[in-house]
Protein backbone atom coordinates (compact mmCIF):
# COMPACT_ATOMS: atom_id res chain seq x y z
CA UNK A 1 0.00 0.00 0.00
CA UNK A 2 1.49 3.38 -0.58
CA UNK A 3 2.14 5.43 2.42
CA UNK A 4 1.13 8.58 0.17
CA UNK A 5 -3.11 6.82 0.62
CA UNK A 6 -5.06 9.34 2.25
CA UNK A 7 -8.05 8.53 4.23
CA UNK A 8 -10.82 8.65 1.87
CA UNK A 9 -8.73 6.02 -0.57
CA UNK A 10 -8.68 4.17 2.01
CA UNK A 11 -12.34 4.19 2.91
CA UNK A 12 -12.76 3.43 -0.42
CA UNK A 13 -10.82 0.08 -0.39
CA UNK A 14 -12.21 -0.87 2.75
CA UNK A 15 -16.06 -0.29 1.11
CA UNK A 16 -14.77 -2.27 -2.30
CA UNK A 17 -14.42 -5.14 0.11
CA UNK A 18 -12.15 -7.67 2.00
CA UNK A 19 -9.27 -5.17 2.76
CA UNK A 20 -7.69 -5.74 6.09
CA UNK A 21 -4.56 -3.64 5.64
CA UNK A 22 -6.32 -0.66 4.32
CA UNK A 23 -8.18 -1.29 7.66
CA UNK A 24 -5.46 -1.10 9.50
CA UNK A 25 -3.95 1.64 7.98
CA UNK A 26 -6.83 3.63 8.91
CA UNK A 27 -7.28 2.65 12.28
CA UNK A 28 -3.57 3.12 12.45
CA UNK A 29 -4.18 6.93 11.32
CA UNK A 30 -7.00 7.73 13.56
CA UNK A 31 -6.67 5.27 16.86
CA UNK A 32 -3.72 8.23 18.84
CA UNK A 33 -6.01 10.90 17.72
CA UNK A 34 -9.48 9.02 18.69
CA UNK A 35 -7.32 7.65 22.42
CA UNK A 36 -7.02 11.33 23.02
CA UNK A 37 -10.41 12.37 22.77
CA UNK A 38 -11.34 9.75 25.17
CA UNK A 39 -8.76 10.56 27.34
CA UNK A 40 -10.25 13.58 27.68
CA UNK A 41 -13.46 12.60 28.75
CA UNK A 42 -13.13 9.15 30.03
CA UNK A 43 -9.74 9.23 31.20
CA UNK A 44 -6.41 7.34 31.08
CA UNK A 45 -8.08 4.20 31.94
CA UNK A 46 -11.16 3.79 29.38
CA UNK A 47 -9.05 5.88 26.88
CA UNK A 48 -7.88 2.66 24.49
CA UNK A 49 -11.20 1.16 25.20
CA UNK A 50 -13.52 4.17 23.60
CA UNK A 51 -10.95 4.08 20.99
CA UNK A 52 -11.32 0.67 20.00
CA UNK A 53 -15.06 0.91 19.87
CA UNK A 54 -15.07 4.20 18.39
CA UNK A 55 -13.03 2.35 15.32
CA UNK A 56 -14.53 -1.09 15.30
CA UNK A 57 -18.25 1.33 14.74
CA UNK A 58 -16.30 3.35 11.87
CA UNK A 59 -14.77 0.01 10.01
CA UNK A 60 -18.00 -1.70 10.07
CA UNK A 61 -19.88 1.50 9.02
CA UNK A 62 -17.22 1.49 5.45
CA UNK A 63 -17.65 -2.15 5.21
CA UNK A 64 -21.08 -1.49 5.01
CA UNK A 65 -20.60 0.67 2.73
CA UNK A 66 -22.80 3.57 5.04
CA UNK A 67 -20.26 6.63 4.42
CA UNK A 68 -20.14 7.54 0.90
CA UNK A 69 -18.94 10.95 1.40
CA UNK A 70 -15.29 10.03 2.36
CA UNK A 71 -14.72 14.55 3.19
CA UNK A 72 -17.46 13.29 6.16
CA UNK A 73 -15.17 10.51 7.81
CA UNK A 74 -13.85 12.95 10.19
CA UNK A 75 -17.28 14.27 10.92
CA UNK A 76 -18.58 10.48 11.37
CA UNK A 77 -16.14 9.72 13.59
CA UNK A 78 -16.42 13.02 15.35
CA UNK A 79 -19.92 12.40 15.98
CA UNK A 80 -19.28 8.44 17.21
CA UNK A 81 -16.77 9.64 19.61
CA UNK A 82 -19.02 11.72 21.47
CA UNK A 83 -22.32 9.05 21.19
CA UNK A 84 -20.19 6.20 22.98
CA UNK A 85 -18.34 8.70 25.23
CA UNK A 86 -21.61 10.16 26.59
CA UNK A 87 -23.43 6.70 26.57
CA UNK A 88 -20.28 5.22 28.92
CA UNK A 89 -20.54 8.28 31.11
CA UNK A 90 -24.22 7.38 31.65
CA UNK A 91 -22.87 3.67 32.70
CA UNK A 92 -23.97 2.56 29.00
CA UNK A 93 -21.28 0.12 28.34
CA UNK A 94 -21.55 -2.16 25.67
CA UNK A 95 -18.34 -4.15 25.03
CA UNK A 96 -17.71 -7.48 23.21
CA UNK A 97 -19.49 -8.25 19.90
CA UNK A 98 -17.76 -5.56 17.58
CA UNK A 99 -14.29 -5.82 18.36
CA UNK A 100 -14.38 -9.13 18.35
CA UNK A 101 -15.55 -8.94 14.70
CA UNK A 102 -13.17 -6.02 13.92
CA UNK A 103 -10.69 -5.45 16.62
CA UNK A 104 -8.25 -8.06 16.10
CA UNK A 105 -6.87 -7.42 12.64
CA UNK A 106 -5.62 -3.69 13.50
CA UNK A 107 -5.19 -3.71 17.03
CA UNK A 108 -1.72 -4.79 17.23
CA UNK A 109 -0.67 -1.73 14.76
CA UNK A 110 -1.70 0.98 17.05
CA UNK A 111 1.54 1.87 20.00
CA UNK A 112 0.64 2.87 23.11
CA UNK A 113 0.87 6.40 24.46
CA UNK A 114 4.98 6.97 25.21
CA UNK A 115 4.95 6.83 29.14
CA UNK A 116 5.54 10.27 31.36
CA UNK A 117 8.88 9.62 33.35
CA UNK A 118 7.96 10.57 37.17
CA UNK A 119 11.47 10.68 38.29
CA UNK A 120 12.17 13.34 35.15
CA UNK A 121 8.87 15.04 35.88
CA UNK A 122 10.08 15.95 39.40
CA UNK A 123 13.29 17.29 38.06
CA UNK A 124 11.59 19.63 35.92
CA UNK A 125 9.10 20.48 38.26
CA UNK A 126 12.11 21.57 40.10
CA UNK A 127 13.09 23.88 37.40
CA UNK A 128 10.02 26.40 37.24
CA UNK A 129 9.65 29.74 39.45
CA UNK A 130 7.74 28.50 43.18
CA UNK A 131 4.75 30.90 41.84
CA UNK A 132 4.79 28.40 38.65
CA UNK A 133 5.05 25.24 40.57
CA UNK A 134 1.91 26.53 42.44
CA UNK A 135 -0.25 27.67 39.75
CA UNK A 136 0.52 24.26 37.96
CA UNK A 137 0.25 22.21 41.57
CA UNK A 138 -3.11 24.14 42.59
CA UNK A 139 -4.54 23.69 38.59
CA UNK A 140 -3.93 19.74 38.56
CA UNK A 141 -3.57 18.82 42.14
CA UNK A 142 -6.15 21.08 44.16
CA UNK A 143 -8.36 21.21 40.68
CA UNK A 144 -8.39 25.22 41.00
CA UNK A 145 -9.51 27.43 38.25
CA UNK A 146 -7.94 30.38 36.89
CA UNK A 147 -10.13 32.36 39.21
CA UNK A 148 -9.44 31.36 42.37
CA UNK A 149 -5.39 30.36 41.66
CA UNK A 150 -5.39 34.35 40.86
CA UNK A 151 -7.05 35.24 44.31
CA UNK A 152 -4.49 32.75 46.03
CA UNK A 153 -1.61 34.44 44.23
CA UNK A 154 -2.90 37.74 43.48
CA UNK A 155 -2.59 37.30 40.31
CA UNK A 156 -5.29 38.03 37.55
CA UNK A 157 -6.59 35.30 35.99
CA UNK A 158 -5.61 35.77 32.66
CA UNK A 159 -1.51 36.52 34.17
CA UNK A 160 -2.89 33.07 36.02
CA UNK A 161 -3.18 31.36 32.21
CA UNK A 162 -0.36 33.07 30.83
CA UNK A 163 1.60 31.42 33.76
CA UNK A 164 0.55 28.18 33.48
CA UNK A 165 1.14 27.88 29.68
CA UNK A 166 4.60 29.02 30.07
CA UNK A 167 5.06 26.30 32.66
CA UNK A 168 3.56 23.86 30.93
CA UNK A 169 5.47 24.43 27.65
CA UNK A 170 8.61 24.04 29.74
CA UNK A 171 7.69 20.90 31.16
CA UNK A 172 6.43 19.21 28.05
CA UNK A 173 9.84 20.73 26.53
CA UNK A 174 11.23 19.35 29.83
CA UNK A 175 10.11 15.68 29.55
CA UNK A 176 10.98 15.66 25.96
CA UNK A 177 6.96 15.87 25.05
CA UNK A 178 5.61 18.17 22.28
CA UNK A 179 4.63 21.55 22.57
CA UNK B 1 -1.66 22.81 14.67
CA UNK B 2 -3.70 24.71 17.11
CA UNK B 3 -2.62 27.11 19.16
CA UNK B 4 -0.85 25.28 22.18
CA UNK B 5 -3.19 27.64 24.96
CA UNK B 6 -6.33 26.46 23.61
CA UNK B 7 -5.25 22.59 23.90
CA UNK B 8 -4.28 23.50 27.60
CA UNK B 9 -7.76 24.94 28.24
CA UNK B 10 -9.57 22.01 26.44
CA UNK B 11 -7.89 19.84 28.72
CA UNK B 12 -9.14 21.98 31.81
CA UNK B 13 -12.16 21.59 30.39
CA UNK B 14 -12.04 25.98 30.41
CA UNK B 15 -13.64 25.73 27.04
CA UNK B 16 -17.46 26.93 25.96
CA UNK B 17 -18.80 23.99 24.94
CA UNK B 18 -18.98 24.78 21.19
CA UNK B 19 -15.31 26.39 21.40
CA UNK B 20 -14.42 22.70 22.95
CA UNK B 21 -16.22 20.79 20.30
CA UNK B 22 -14.45 22.51 17.31
CA UNK B 23 -11.46 22.33 19.23
CA UNK B 24 -11.94 18.68 20.13
CA UNK B 25 -12.55 18.43 15.87
CA UNK B 26 -9.41 19.30 15.35
CA UNK B 27 -7.83 17.60 17.37
CA UNK B 28 -9.40 14.21 15.59
CA UNK B 29 -7.78 15.55 12.51
CA UNK B 30 -4.33 16.54 13.97
CA UNK B 31 -2.00 13.70 15.02
CA UNK B 32 0.45 16.65 16.47
CA UNK B 33 -2.36 18.23 17.93
CA UNK B 34 -3.66 14.72 19.36
CA UNK B 35 -0.53 13.72 21.01
CA UNK B 36 0.07 17.38 22.76
CA UNK B 37 -3.29 16.91 23.87
CA UNK B 38 -1.88 13.77 25.29
CA UNK B 39 1.01 14.46 26.99
CA UNK B 40 -0.87 17.52 28.67
CA UNK B 41 -3.33 15.09 30.24
CA UNK B 42 -0.37 12.99 31.04
CA UNK B 43 1.56 15.77 32.77
CA UNK B 44 -1.37 17.28 34.82
CA UNK B 45 -1.96 13.36 36.06
CA UNK B 46 1.58 13.31 36.70
CA UNK B 47 1.58 16.48 38.75
CA UNK B 48 -1.32 15.16 40.85
CA UNK B 49 0.23 11.84 41.54
CA UNK B 50 3.52 13.37 42.32
CA UNK B 51 1.98 16.08 44.96
CA UNK B 52 -0.30 13.30 46.40
CA UNK B 53 2.71 11.25 46.67
CA UNK B 54 5.03 13.54 48.62
CA UNK B 55 7.40 14.21 45.96
CA UNK B 56 6.66 17.75 45.55
CA UNK B 57 9.67 19.23 46.35
CA UNK B 58 8.73 22.37 47.46
CA UNK B 59 5.69 24.05 46.94
CA UNK B 60 4.33 27.36 48.70
CA UNK B 61 1.39 29.51 48.87
CA UNK B 62 -1.23 29.43 52.14
CA UNK B 63 -3.91 27.85 49.63
CA UNK B 64 -2.03 25.10 48.23
CA UNK B 65 -0.48 24.13 51.68
CA UNK B 66 -3.72 24.39 53.69
CA UNK B 67 -4.98 22.03 50.87
CA UNK B 68 -1.95 19.70 51.85
CA UNK B 69 -3.37 20.35 55.34
CA UNK B 70 -6.64 18.91 54.76
CA UNK B 71 -5.72 15.73 52.88
CA UNK B 72 -3.37 15.26 56.26
CA UNK B 73 -0.42 15.41 53.95
CA UNK B 74 1.54 17.81 56.24
CA UNK B 75 3.10 15.93 59.18
CA UNK B 76 5.49 18.53 60.95
CA UNK B 77 4.89 22.02 60.93
CA UNK B 78 7.79 25.13 62.16
CA UNK B 79 7.10 28.36 61.99
CA UNK B 80 9.87 31.48 62.70
CA UNK B 81 9.26 35.41 63.17
CA UNK B 82 12.82 37.21 61.32
CA UNK B 83 15.91 36.53 62.82
CA UNK B 84 14.50 33.69 64.57
CA UNK B 85 15.77 30.36 64.79
CA UNK B 86 14.28 26.83 64.91
CA UNK B 87 15.01 23.02 66.05
CA UNK B 88 14.07 20.46 63.25
CA UNK B 89 14.08 17.23 61.92
CA UNK B 90 12.30 14.68 59.85
CA UNK B 91 11.33 10.86 60.48
CA UNK B 92 10.06 8.05 57.95
CA UNK B 93 6.48 8.56 58.67
CA UNK B 94 6.34 12.68 57.29
CA UNK B 95 5.21 13.37 53.95
CA UNK B 96 5.33 17.19 53.69
CA UNK B 97 6.52 19.59 56.30
CA UNK B 98 5.23 23.08 56.86
CA UNK B 99 7.11 26.06 57.33
CA UNK B 100 6.21 29.43 58.35
CA UNK B 101 8.14 32.62 57.90
CA UNK B 102 6.59 35.88 59.49
CA UNK B 103 7.41 38.43 56.92
CA UNK B 104 6.64 42.11 56.76
CA UNK B 105 5.41 41.99 52.74
CA UNK B 106 4.23 45.06 52.56
CA UNK B 107 4.54 47.00 48.90
CA UNK B 108 6.81 43.77 48.33
CA UNK B 109 6.08 42.58 44.41
CA UNK B 110 8.58 40.01 44.05
CA UNK B 111 9.93 37.75 47.03
CA UNK B 112 12.94 34.98 46.28
CA UNK B 113 13.95 32.43 49.00
CA UNK B 114 17.88 31.62 49.20
CA UNK B 115 18.74 28.54 50.85
CA UNK B 116 22.26 28.39 52.20
CA UNK B 117 23.76 25.28 54.23
CA UNK B 118 27.02 23.84 54.13
CA UNK B 119 25.88 20.93 52.04
CA UNK B 120 23.61 22.36 49.41
CA UNK B 121 22.44 25.77 48.50
CA UNK B 122 20.04 27.05 46.07
CA UNK B 123 17.43 29.77 45.06
CA UNK B 124 14.15 29.17 44.60
CA UNK B 125 12.04 31.91 42.41
CA UNK B 126 9.10 34.07 43.02
CA UNK B 127 7.83 32.73 46.01
CA UNK B 128 4.08 33.36 46.57
CA UNK B 129 3.52 35.53 49.57
CA UNK B 130 0.78 36.38 51.98
CA UNK B 131 0.64 39.72 54.13
CA UNK B 132 2.31 39.07 57.38
CA UNK B 133 3.88 35.45 55.86
CA UNK B 134 5.35 33.23 53.30
CA UNK B 135 4.71 29.67 54.08
CA UNK B 136 5.93 26.36 52.06
CA UNK B 137 6.07 22.98 52.44
CA UNK B 138 8.86 20.76 51.29
CA UNK B 139 8.66 17.45 50.67
CA UNK B 140 9.89 14.87 53.97
CA UNK B 141 11.63 13.04 51.06
CA UNK B 142 13.84 15.47 50.19
CA UNK B 143 14.67 15.96 53.97
CA UNK B 144 15.30 12.85 54.66
CA UNK B 145 18.40 13.18 52.51
CA UNK B 146 19.75 15.93 54.44
CA UNK B 147 22.52 15.95 57.13
CA UNK B 148 22.41 16.97 60.53
CA UNK B 149 23.56 20.99 60.04
CA UNK B 150 22.57 24.76 60.28
CA UNK B 151 20.81 26.19 57.83
CA UNK B 152 19.90 29.87 56.53
CA UNK B 153 16.67 31.05 54.87
CA UNK B 154 16.98 34.10 53.86
CA UNK B 155 14.26 36.46 51.62
CA UNK B 156 14.72 38.65 49.64
CA UNK B 157 13.06 41.27 47.47
CA UNK B 158 14.15 41.80 43.87
CA UNK B 159 13.73 44.94 43.02
CA UNK B 160 15.20 45.95 39.88
CA UNK B 161 17.41 42.75 39.33
CA UNK B 162 18.96 43.31 42.55
CA UNK B 163 18.65 41.63 46.09
CA UNK B 164 17.86 43.36 49.09
CA UNK B 165 17.55 41.38 52.14
CA UNK B 166 14.10 40.51 53.75
CA UNK B 167 14.92 38.58 56.56
CA UNK B 168 17.08 35.76 57.52
CA UNK B 169 15.93 32.59 59.39
CA UNK B 170 17.85 29.62 61.18
CA UNK B 171 17.34 26.27 61.28
CA UNK B 172 19.08 23.71 62.96
CA UNK B 173 18.28 20.93 61.26
CA UNK B 174 19.20 16.80 63.21
CA UNK B 175 19.42 14.59 60.25
CA UNK B 176 16.78 11.03 59.82
CA UNK B 177 17.74 8.12 61.50
CA UNK B 178 16.17 5.45 60.08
Amino acid sequence: MSAEDDDGALAARIAKGDDRQAEAELCRRWFPRVRAYGRLHLGANDAADLAQEVLAVLIRALREGRIEDASRLGAYVSGVCRNIASGWKKGERRRGSLLERFGPTWLQTTAPPPMLEQARLVECLRKLSARERAVVVLTFYADKDGDEIGRELDMSAGNVRVARHRALKQLLSCVGGES
Amino acid sequence: VIAFERLAMLARHELPQAEAEEVEDHVLGCATCAATLERLLDLGDGIAQLTRAGQGFFLSGRSLVETLEREGKVTRRYAIEPGGEVHCTVDARDVYTRLRLGLDTGGLRRVDLLYESPSVNYRIEDLPFHEGEVVFVQAAEYIRTLPTERKTVRLVAVEDGNDRELAVYTLNHTAFKP
